[in-house]
């Protein structure tokens, strides 16, 4: 009996010490809706209903989505450089015109519909984030997007309010292109490179870099100069737990649920 | 030039046609496979039906199992209770979410139901083993709090493959809607639904 007694104190002066973390100011942001290639986010990425379910979500703080312009110059949301994999199509969304994007719908059980931006009514998240992941490479044909056309697309989808909105902009020779009308993270997976923009360049808000990329005490730095840092790439409880360690001001996950699970419980 | 019959021609034109489409050549690779499965079922089932006779049933099974939730994208790890009759079983479980429990450090409780005919059962009268194999039925109710509550309902149909004496292994695959529903940001209630499979292993021992 004293057995018994001794390990029931024994576990609970092990539980008493444990101090609870607060991460409630970290924002998390669901990846291309409900995360990337994952079974739990039920419908596929950067389709409607993924957002959708995504932005309900209590305790989601938004959603980062991929955008790639068509022959057109109409704005889709897509991830993969090619149709060929997730859809009943091939080729490039660059290399298709509106009318036969529309009629293109995705490999899964539901059989999501490619989405367009301007179907995705922005303003009526009016408290949520969104991060418009701004592809400029045109895999089909070997070539970048003009930077202008695409930034007037942007601003012809009659957004009222561009202040949740943010643009994700890998290369910095577009940057200066985009800054002056949105709000402009900077992507990039090289830290010391990423510094040295943000250096040079005031308007950009901050930086999305990569889980294993960065550390605690580099977000600290970046962070010192008033600029935001996302936080990408973590699909295990180990790799969430790492990215919300690091006190990032946001952190882009591939599982929604599982994220917001951690930030509400993780101990020290 | 050398003469090639027509109907060689034409295999020759298949063959480069399949080397073409690989994906016409893993279909064709799976419905191989699937033909030779039916034959191994269809085999044993002869087998069984033939010499079918009364087994010695044990009255009670009470075991673990570890099941994997594809939808949920999680291992479920418990207990469950088991009551044979002669040729169907029916029982009952509970496990918990291993990712979200153990290393979330958040309960993720699923209640689990389950019904299964057994058409197919084999005992071995040296060894008292005994082979069963046979559709199942389940309903899986878990509950799990992200912020709110989420509850998350499936209904299943499989297989379950039992093998053993006194203890004994056991194999399911059932899959079947998927049903996940919560509160919202604004209070509403919403309901999603899927597709979702179960694959699960269980160790039980039988009280007779």
């Amino acid at each position: 009996m004293r057995f018994i007694k001794s390990i029931f104190f024994f576990l609970f002066v092990l539980t008493s010490c444990q101090k609870r973390e607060n991460y409630a100011d970290i924002q998390v942001i669901g990846h291309a809706g409900m995360g990337l290639e994952m079974s739990n986010s039920i419908f596929h990425d950067n389709s409607l209903e993924a957002i959708e379910l995504a932005l309900k979500m209590p305790g989601s703080n938004g959603v980062e989505i991929d955008v790639q312009q068509d022959l057109d110059g109409e704005l889709w949301l897509f991830h993969d450089e090619t149709l060929d994999v997730a859809t009943n199509s091939t080729g490039c969304i660059s290399s298709k015109t509106s009318e036969e994007l529309e009629n293109i719908n995705y490999l899964s059980f539901h059989k999501e519909k490619l989405l367009k931006l301007s179907e995705l009514n922005l303003d009526t998240y009016d408290k949520q984030k969104i991060f418009l992941d701004l592809r400029f490479w045109k895999a089909c044909s070997e070539s970048y997007v003009n930077p202008q056309i695409l930034k007037t697309a942007l601003l012809n989808l009659n957004i009222q309010d561009f202040e949740n909105v943010y643009l994700l902009i890998p290369s910095e020779s577009f940057l200066t292109i985009f800054e002056n009308e949105f709000n402009v993270l900077y992507s990039n997976d090289n830290y010391t490179h990423c510094l040295s923009v943000l250096s040079q360049d005031t308007l950009i808000q901050g930086l999305v870099i990569r889980n294993n990329n960065v550390n605690f005490d580099q977000v600290k730095t970046i962070q010192s100069s008033h600029r935001n840092v996302f936080i990408f790439e973590m699909r295990s409880p180990k790799g969430i737990k790492l990215a919300l360690s690091k006190r990032p001001d946001g952190i882009i996950t591939d599982d929604l649920r599982a994220t917001i699970i951690q930030r509400r419980t993780t101990k020290r | 030039m050398k003469h090639v019959p027509a109907r060689k021609r034409k295999n020759v034109v298949k063959n480069i046609k399949q080397k073409e489409n690989p994906v016409k050549n893993v279909r064709n690779l799976t419905n191989q496979v699937r033909q030779v499965i039916i034959a191994i079922f269809l085999f044993l089932f002869i087998q069984v039906s033939a010499q079918n006779r009364a087994v010695v049933q044990p009255k009670i099974l009470i075991g673990t199992e570890m099941s994997f939730s594809y939808r949920s994208n999680e291992f479920f790890h418990g207990f469950n209770f088991s009551r044979i009759s002669d040729h169907y079983s029916y029982g009952a479980g509970i496990k918990f979410g291993v990712k979200s429990t153990y290393f979330q450090s958040t309960i993720y409780p699923q209640l689990n139901l389950k019904f299964t005919y057994l058409p197919i059962l084999q005992e071995d009268t040296d060894s008292k083993k005994i082979i069963s194999f046979g559709p199942q039925f389940q309903l899986n109710r878990g509950i799990q709090r992200v912020l709110n509550f989420h509850s998350y309902t499936d209904l299943l149909v499989g297989y379950e493959f039992c093998f053993g004496g006194k203890f004994r292994f056991s194999h399911s695959f059932s899959f079947g809607p998927y049903f996940e529903s919560f509160k919202d940001n604004q209070n509403k209630r919403n309901t999603i639904s899927s597709l979702n499979y179960y694959l699960s292993f269980g160790l039980n021992y039988a009280f007779y």
